[in-house]
């Protein structure tokens, strides 16, 4: 076992540490912008209250706002456009995350509603 | 809103769109699509009740939009509308949310409704049940009550029955009875009569005294005198010897306030003899008087 892992270790220390840098680049832009931290935090709940299943069209208008403003911040580009895109980005991840639970909601309306119906029928057949 | 101000709308929009570098992709120029987003979630009567400050952001965003428009900075003035777009977008959909949200608890409310009701009717049916069982129960126990009185009453006289009997039994064993399949009988031996005669000796008197007071206090109660003889003689003579010492029996008892009429009478002459002719003890055994007493109801089994 010892033998093993002072064999693999290096080769997972690299590989770890290469994977680091290449996510780091990928998706961990530099934030000096507020806006870009608020349209990220904006995703990251749309995306925790189901945007992807419930309100895909909307997450993925906050996803492609959001990539373009990290490039543009990465590439030290327009700051008001940063922010422009970035605040655009929130608000669809806010409406992405809004239209999810309202969807999810209504679906749990909806089995709520039939099992009062079920109910309703059981206890009517229960009682003459 | 003008023609010349809807052409200019529409140009700053696609310049809006060009500068902006697709901030938007609407075609639509994105103020007029604002001002409609806007004015629908205002008519909005849920979205008024639950999305309020989301109402006022969009109107905030619209009006900058405005601004920014009437200032010609079209890529503002798209920024903002799309803002102001989504953010009214965004309020309906948290009414939208609310609304399901009601509906969830207001169901919630239903279903506990329909049990709290499927519960009080069980338990008004299981109040049914148990008032029917209390009602039979009652019945059972009025029916027990009965039976416990009726037992009672059977008991007391019972009781009674058995104090009367033995308040008759010693009656009876006063009057020297002897207990027959025929009910009580007192004997009046032949020494009690004259010999071959029907007049009682004064020796019987106790004994007449003691059995029509014994039907003084029993007036339910009768008796058959029935007499008999010894096999010496004539059965004619026999006969009518037992006949008179029966009827001298029950005139003793009339001369003692007895009812006659309660009274029988019969002569069996030398029948039935109780002991042997042969010898003279037993002749005179089978000379006698036997006074049967008859049951409650006045009854006598006759021979």
């Amino acid at each position: 076992m010892k033998k093993l892992h002072l064999v693999v270790s290096p080769l997972v220390v690299g590989a770890s540490l290469t994977l680091i840098l290449a996510a780091g680049c990928a998706s961990a832009p530099p934030r000096s912008n507020d806006a870009l931290v608020r349209a990220h935090a904006a995703v990251d709940q749309a995306e925790r209250s189901g945007a992807a299943e419930f309100a895909p069209e909307y997450l993925a208008a906050a996803h492609e706002k959001l990539a373009r403003a990290d490039d543009d911040q990465r590439h030290d580009r327009d700051g008001v456009r940063v922010s422009r895109l970035a605040d655009e980005a929130q608000a669809d991840a806010q409406l992405a995350g809004a239209r999810a639970r309202a969807k999810k909601s209504q679906l749990a309306a909806n089995q709520v509603g039939k099992g009062v119906d079920a109910l309703k029928q059981e206890t009517d057949r229960a009682t003459p | 809103m003008n023609k010349q101000n809807q052409s200019m709308l529409a140009v700053s929009s696609v310049v809006a769109l060009i500068l902006s570098g697709c901030a938007t992709t609407r075609i639509d120029p994105p103020l007029v699509a604002a001002r409609d987003e806007v004015a629908k979630v205002q008519a909005n009567p849920d979205a008024e009740r639950f999305a309020q400050p989301d109402i006022d952001r969009a109107r905030g965003y619209l009006a900058a939009a405005e601004e920014a428009d009437r200032r010609s900075d079209m890529a503002l003035a798209a920024h903002e509308s799309y803002l102001a777009t989504q953010t009214a977008r965004l309020a309906l959909a948290t009414a939208d949310e609310h609304i399901a949200q009601e509906q969830i608890a207001m169901a919630d409310g239903q279903r506990q409704q329909i049990q709290l009701d499927a519960r009080g009717r069980e338990a008004a049916d299981a109040r049914l049940r148990a008032a029917g069982a209390e009602a039979g129960a009652a019945d059972a126990r009025s029916r027990a009550a009965g039976a416990e009185a009726r037992a009672a009453d059977a008991e007391s006289s019972a009781d009674a029955a058995n104090a009367e009997s033995s308040a008759l039994r010693s009656e009876l064993d006063e009057l020297h009875a002897t207990q027959t399949a025929r009910g009580p009988m007192v004997r009046f031996g032949d020494v009690l009569f004259d010999t071959g005669g029907d007049t009682l000796k004064p020796g019987a008197d106790q004994a007449l005294t003691q059995l029509a007071h014994f039907l003084a206090t029993h007036p339910e109660r009768r008796v058959l005198a029935e007499g008999y003889t010894d096999s010496v003689g004539t059965d004619d003579f026999n006969v009518g010897l037992s006949q008179r010492r029966a009827q001298a029996l029950k005139r003793a008892l009339i001369a003692r306030g007895v009812d006659g009429s309660r009274v029988d009478v019969a002569g069996f002459g030398k029948e039935y003899a109780i002991a042997s002719n042969a010898d003279a003890g037993g002749r005179q055994l089978n000379r006698r008087v036997e006074v049967v007493i008859s049951d409650s109801s006045g009854q006598i089994a006759a021979r």
